[in-house]
């Protein structure tokens, strides 16, 4: 489910520093979109035009968010845009794996 | 001790694994213990044979062990490879040549301590030198790829001396070759501290090709690195063999990974992939 009204994006190229490494954007990524969640806004965090995206940066990003969303992605408050075949399929499999991990705990 | 690698060294599977079978010894070596590695039998090497001999040096000189390693000097095309990757400089003190040089193929070999966004940058830089046009779906796995194994390098190797990278674009094959290697604990035992079960690096091998387990310790460690860089190669239709410890897994041209025991142990991980260029 993609927000519609309100969602406030989150371009990650924005916050990526390509001399530090990919968890410090990943962090800051997810801190700040954690935090708009919590004040009960909506979030689009688009990885467009960024290049190899790994597993981590989407399994830090997506375990902040679930924290505010209480492992809830249902709700149609947090969507990520891609451009690239890979981008979504690293990007689908970390959400199915925070969820997971979620659920375990 | 002093050890002759014998055959050409291709980046396949089969003659990486000889390289490593062959360089054990070496690999066993207790601190201190001074070797010397002739490679001049060698009629190829490849950026995967680089990445386990740079790794091999800088892990010698970690341990004080004054490591030396002869370069094959001939054929040409050979002594301008052991050049370009950076191994004559490292290895001999050799002049560092003009990695811009248009016939150049090689990006050179690179130790790394930190998982940065751009460490893939030299080997895009140099495919963009050689492909016309390259797709931003080819860019998008090469990276990727890259950084699920550096990724993992930086988070669970626990290697003294990080990560070594090697890679080459072949013009005829149209395909990018990259080694990534490292001398820490191995698989089997940086995953049997979170999760119960895993002792041999078979089934250590099994289950992070599979991915899926979690860990509570780090929220970006899931379980998914390793089986991204099989799925995102396979897709590519491109190969894949990782060792770790007495363990290898290997997968090629889409099929389905394999895993089996060595009859050798390697101390480390190494993880070897070649990708197509062109666009999917």
């Amino acid at each position: 489910m993609v927000p519609t009204m309100d969602a406030r994006p989150l371009n990650a190229a924005d916050f990526i520093d390509t001399s530090a490494s990919v968890l410090e954007s990943a962090n800051a990524i997810g801190r700040e979109a954690a935090r708009i969640l919590r004040d009960g806004g909506c979030v689009v965090l688009s990885v467009r035009g960024v290049r190899g995206v790994p597993s981590s940066f989407f399994n830090v990003v997506l375990s902040l968010v679930a924290e505010a969303l209480a492992n809830d992605f249902s709700d149609g408050r947090f969507a990520v845009e891609t451009d690239t075949k890979t981008q979504r399929m690293v990007y689908e499999r970390s959400l199915e794996a925070v969820s997971r991990a979620f659920h375990q705990n | 001790m002093n050890l002759a690698i014998e055959g050409n060294i291709d980046d396949y599977s089969i003659d990486i694994e000889s390289l490593l079978r062959q360089m054990a010894p070496v690999h066993a070596a207790v601190p201190r213990h001074a070797w010397k590695v002739q490679c001049g039998g060698c009629r190829y090497l490849g950026p995967w044979a680089a990445a386990v001999l740079a790794s091999a040096y800088f892990a010698g000189v970690q341990r004080g062990q004054r490591p030396r390693i002869r370069l094959p000097a001939a054929p040409p095309a050979l002594g301008a490879f052991c050049r370009f990757s950076g191994m004559t400089q490292v290895f001999e003190k050799g002049e560092q040549p003009d990695l811009g040089h248009p016939d150049n193929e090689t990006a050179p070999v690179e130790r790394f301590n930190e998982a940065n966004w751009n460490l893939p940058d030299p080997i895009i830089r140099l495919l963009k030198r050689h492909v016309a046009e390259l797709d931003p779906e080819v860019e998008d796995w090469i990276r990727t790829c890259i950084r699920e194994v550096t990724q993992n390098t930086i988070d669970h190797s626990q290697s003294p001396i990080g990560g070594v990278m090697a890679a080459r674009y072949l013009a005829a094959s149209r395909e990018v070759r990259v080694g990534i290697v490292d001398r820490g604990v191995g698989i089997a035992e940086s995953l049997s501290t979170r999760v119960d079960g895993v002792t041999r690096a078979f089934d250590a091998l099994r289950r992070v090709v599979q991915g899926g387990y979690s860990s509570r310790s780090r929220a970006n460690n899931l379980g998914q690195g390793i089986s991204n860089l099989f799925l995102l190669v396979r897709l590519a239709r491109g190969r894949i063999c990782l060792f770790s410890d007495d363990g290898v897994a290997s997968s090629q041209s889409g099929s389905e990974p394999s895993i089996r025991t060595l009859d050798f142990r390697f101390p480390g991980t190494a993880v070897f992939f070649a990708l197509p260029t062109d666009a999917p």
